[in-house]
């Protein structure tokens, strides 16, 4: 932890939007305790007025509030701001999720959150957006890179949000098919006889295992992946 | 404009008055001519006139010659002496007034075929003889008879010669009378002057006839021509009486016309019977009664071509295009039978197709039947074909036909069913079904729609509920955040005492399974919404139970009971919602986990068996099971009814759910301490 701080070469500062005041101080609280500067906003149009008047680094918002809501500031952030944005809401389901997602915010997290996630994905962010930007990505032939993960197949590294991870050989092999083939759903059979090279006699749950462990490695949260999905009773894929 | 139609109806209205005035002066005319015509030619013809009706002297010639030829007849064959007697004083009478004929310029023989004839006959009338004419009457009454007048022509002058019986066309009975009669110049100069006079007078009349004819002509031309006036800056509305059909209307004014006319005529016979006022007061009212008439059909007719129905607004007309419509109206229906029963023949339903042919097969056979029964009575195959034609466009194709609709909508109904059975509840018959099915598409119409409206409401109270709990699970995390988040704070503040530490451990286990909860709360509420999507797709349920096992690897570890799993060789195919049944099996070792007595096995097992794939988890309970297995899939049903342990007591309940949302069952049994529960779905082929 204290080497992820050091990464970050000046304070950040975090503009957290919540109409419940005990929550927007929580989460400032949290955050504070990490040692990240905050500002609190208690909807839609105090949080865009804060972006005009504070330098903010990334924004967690709510999605109900009144004046003006989450996915409509959301919206109104993206027009001109390329900053992070972290969606915090109480709003579970998956049609949710994937609205805010696609309207420009960068991640989702639900209520009740996890505060330990949550402040990793606060860093993954700031990471993404601090230090590798935009167009610092390493364009070399070698490079794979799907979302954040970056995959080099030169030095047979993956970096996530610039962060190293360290894979065994088998995790690398499993992880370089299957984000050459993104978005394509492999079942565990055909992984396993396209990473060893020969078939596997069906009750074999190898593959299943490694998947696991690399999704441990590279997810923020491995009940909820962001990359390395499952598809029930299909198989695996990178989604990106 | 107001004052300019205003002139056009008066001008009209003088114009149609002129009309009937002339029409009126016409006809008095006509009836007049006819009547002068008429009464002086019967004036000529009557009794009173009879010294200068010579023509009518010839007739009168001719009566007395028969009459004495029966009294000739009598007097040869009467019983009596009176009455033979009288004959004979008849006779002479006859006689007397016959020579006085013959003074005029008459001649006659009678002649007797029995006797004298011969003679007589020679006794030729002589002078210079234009006409003659004989009279032959049969001498026996009861035997053949016919008689003829035959006229002789002179050719310039000459004697007339002497009639040859033996060389005439004529058939003469054996016996008979044969009278000549003779007409010498003064009697045939007086016939032919009284010729000339009747043309004389007859051409007197005719002029006033044809000005009687031309005044009505004009004054009809004139009533027409006011009409059309009126027509054109009025409205051409038919009223009640001019819907009578134009040729009727026609009709009738010409038989009317004419019944007029000829009873003013037939009137002046009586003349003289009358005071003169009288006669001329009928004539009028008559003249009156064919101008108003003309009139009227004038001013209908020309209202009639006005509007282009001189010609179709007949009964010819009527007559024809009923028949015109009823030929269309046959061969609509032929057409529409030979569509109906082609579609029948192409069905795809065999039963439909096999009615059909067989139906049509009987009754072309049957149409044989027809022709040889009608050739054979009637001889002639002709008629036989005839009726044969008849009966194919009346029976044959009513009764193919029939059937044909008959079996398509009994398909329609199988069809309809078996929709409403499959939850299209909106389906309907059409209610003009054939009679024959009686109230039974309005009534399972009627049904579809209770079931419909009894659905919707169904579905609608479900969804309420669905947003209440919806609304309530989003309000209960708000509050549950705060407190989660700030007993964390507490969690890392090592200020407090270690008695205080203990109790925030336990605020945060119980809210965090007050968090688990209220997400499997929120899970089921959706899942038991009826119009939440399913995503079906065909998936290996043999690498479903893989990953999720592998997925809970942690948590089978750490527990104290053994979890034996085993699989199928080979990959099981089935359809089913992926995510769901990951929640399911996921639901279900986790029911096993925490409720399995320690140190038991739990054994889960996935086979195929007779086209269905089951995989079934087994465990022995920690506790007694004091329900049954119905009683454990509704909500908020527990195993252990204390409700202290973890979890939501919605597992089972989120289970059964999302199975049956797929298609697939979900099937517990509870054997004293053993608890199973059994997934099962149907295979289908591998993907």
């Amino acid at each position: 932890m204290e080497k992820e701080k050091g990464l970050t070469t000046e304070t950040s500062t975090v503009l957290v939007v919540d109409d419940d005041a005990e929550i927007a101080y929580a989460v400032s609280k949290l955050l504070q305790n990490e040692g990240y500067n905050t500002i609190k906003a208690s909807n839609g149009l105090e949080a865009l007025d804060k972006l005009i008047t504070d330098k903010v680094d990334l924004i967690i918002l709510d999605i109900m509030m009144p004046k003006l809501d989450g996915l409509s500031a959301t919206m109104k952030i993206r027009e001109r701001e390329n900053i992070p944005i972290i969606i915090l809401s109480a709003k579970s389901e998956d049609s949710d999720k994937i609205l805010g997602l696609s309207i420009g915010a960068d991640d989702y997290v639900t209520k009740p959150y996890n505060p330990e996630e949550l402040l990793a994905r606060v860093r993954s962010q700031l990471r993404r957006y601090k230090i590798l930007g935009s167009g610092k990505v390493n364009d070399s032939r070698n490079i794979i890179s799907v979302g954040s993960l970056t995959l080099d197949t030169a030095a047979k590294s993956l970096t996530v949000d610039g962060v190293k991870v360290k894979l065994t050989p088998t995790e690398y092999n499993i992880l370089h098919f299957l984000m050459l083939n993104k978005n394509h759903v492999f079942s565990a059979e055909q992984i396993y006889s396209a990473v060893w090279n020969q078939d596997s006699f069906g009750t074999d749950n190898t593959v299943m295992v490694h998947i696991r462990r690399i999704r441990e490695k590279i997810e923020i949260n491995p009940r909820e992946p962001k990359y390395l999905k499952v598809v029930w009773g299909l198989g695996y894929k990178i989604e990106g | 404009m107001d004052t300019r139609s205003k002139a056009n109806k008066n001008l009209s209205k003088i114009l149609s008055i002129i009309s009937i005035i002339i029409i009126f002066t016409g006809y008095i005319y006509l009836s007049l001519s006819l009547f002068n015509a008429q009464s002086i030619l019967s004036y000529l013809r009557s009794d009173n006139m009879v010294n200068s009706s010579v023509h009518n002297k010839k007739d009168e010639v001719f009566d007395l010659l028969r009459s004495y030829c029966a009294f000739y007849n009598d007097v040869r064959q009467c019983d009596t002496e009176e009455e033979a007697a009288f004959a004979k004083g008849e006779l002479q009478y006859i006689e007397e007034r016959l020579n006085n004929y013959a003074k005029e310029g008459y001649r006659y023989v009678i002649r007797d075929s029995g006797d004298h004839s011969k003679e007589i006959i020679k006794d030729k009338f002589s002078g210079n003889t234009s006409i003659s004419y004989i009279y032959t009457q049969p001498y026996n009454y009861g035997e053949s008879y016919g008689y003829n007048y035959i006229p002789l022509t002179e050719a310039d002058g000459t004697e007339t010669e002497t009639i040859d019986m033996e060389n005439t066309a004529v058939a003469v009975p054996m016996e008979y009378f044969q009278i000549n009669v003779w007409l010498n110049e003064t009697a045939v100069n007086n016939i032919l002057s009284f010729e000339s006079y009747q043309q004389q007078v007859g051409q007197k009349y005719y002029g006033i006839f044809i000005f009687g004819i031309c005044t009505v002509i004009a004054g009809l031309i004139l009533s027409a021509f006011t009409s059309h006036l009126r027509n054109k800056h009025g409205k051409t509305e038919i009223i009640f009486h001019e819907k009578i059909y134009n040729d009727i209307l026609l009709f009738v004014y010409i038989f009317v016309s004419y019944f007029i006319l000829y009873l003013s005529v037939k009137l002046f016979r009586y003349y003289y019977s009358y005071p003169e006022a009288i006669y001329w007061l009928v004539e009028v009212a008559f003249g009156v009664i064919f101008s108003l008439l003309s009139y009227k059909t004038l001013s209908n007719l020309t209202k009639r071509a006005k509007r282009g129905e001189l010609l179709s607004y007949t009964l010819v007309g009527a007559f024809f295009r009923f028949i015109k419509r009823l030929f269309i109206k046959i061969w609509d229906y032929l057409k529409e039978s030979y569509r109906i029963i082609t579609r029948s023949l192409k069905s795809n339903v065999k039963t439909h197709v096999i009615f059909t042919s067989i139906t049509l097969i009987f009754t072309v056979f049957l149409g044989l039947g027809v022709f040889a029964l009608f050739s054979y009575l009637s001889h002639r195959l002709l008629i036989g074909f005839f009726f044969t034609v008849f009966y194919f466009i009346l029976a044959a194709f009513l009764i193919t036909r029939g059937v044909a609709e008959l079996s398509t909508e009994l398909e329609e109904i199988k069809e309809t069913t078996e929709k409403i059975r499959n939850g299209e509840l909106e389906s309907k018959l059409s209610t003009n079904m054939n009679p024959l099915f009686g109230n039974l598409p309005d009534n399972l119409n009627h049904i579809g729609d209770g079931m419909d409206k009894a659905v919707k409401k169904a579905t609608a109270s479900e969804k309420v509920k669905t947003e209440l709990i919806s609304n309530v699970s989003h309000d209960l995390k708000t509050p549950l955040t705060s407190i989660i988040s700030y007993i964390e704070f507490l969690d890392e503040d090592e200020s407090l005492s270690p008695e205080a530490k203990d109790y925030v451990k336990i605020i945060k286990q119980k809210s965090l399974r007050l968090k688990n909860m209220i997400a499997d709360l929120f899970d089921l509420s959706k899942a038991s919404a009826i119009q939440e999507q399913t995503n079906l797709e065909t998936l290996g349920f043999k690498q479903l139970v893989n990953q999720t096992v592998t997925e809970m690897n942690d948590k089978l570890e750490n527990s104290l009971c053994p979890f034996k799993l085993s699989l199928p060789e080979t990959e099981i195919y089935i359809k089913a919602d992926g995510k769901k049944l990951y929640r399911v099996l996921q639901n279900l070792i986790d029911n096993a986990i925490k409720y399995s007595l320690k140190g038991t096995r739990i054994f889960a097992n996935l086979y195929e068996d007779k086209g269905e794939a089951v995989f079934e988890i087994k465990n022995i309970s920690a506790y007694e099971m004091n329900f049954t297995s119905e009683e454990i899939l509704e909500r908020f049903k527990r195993g252990d009814e204390s409700r202290s342990s973890e979890g939501s007591g919605l597992g089972l309940s989120i289970a059964d759910t999302f199975v049956k949302n797929s298609g697939g069952e979900l099937n517990i049994t509870i054997d004293g301490d053993m608890f199973k529960a059994e997934v099962i779905f149907k295979t289908v082929n591998g993907a």
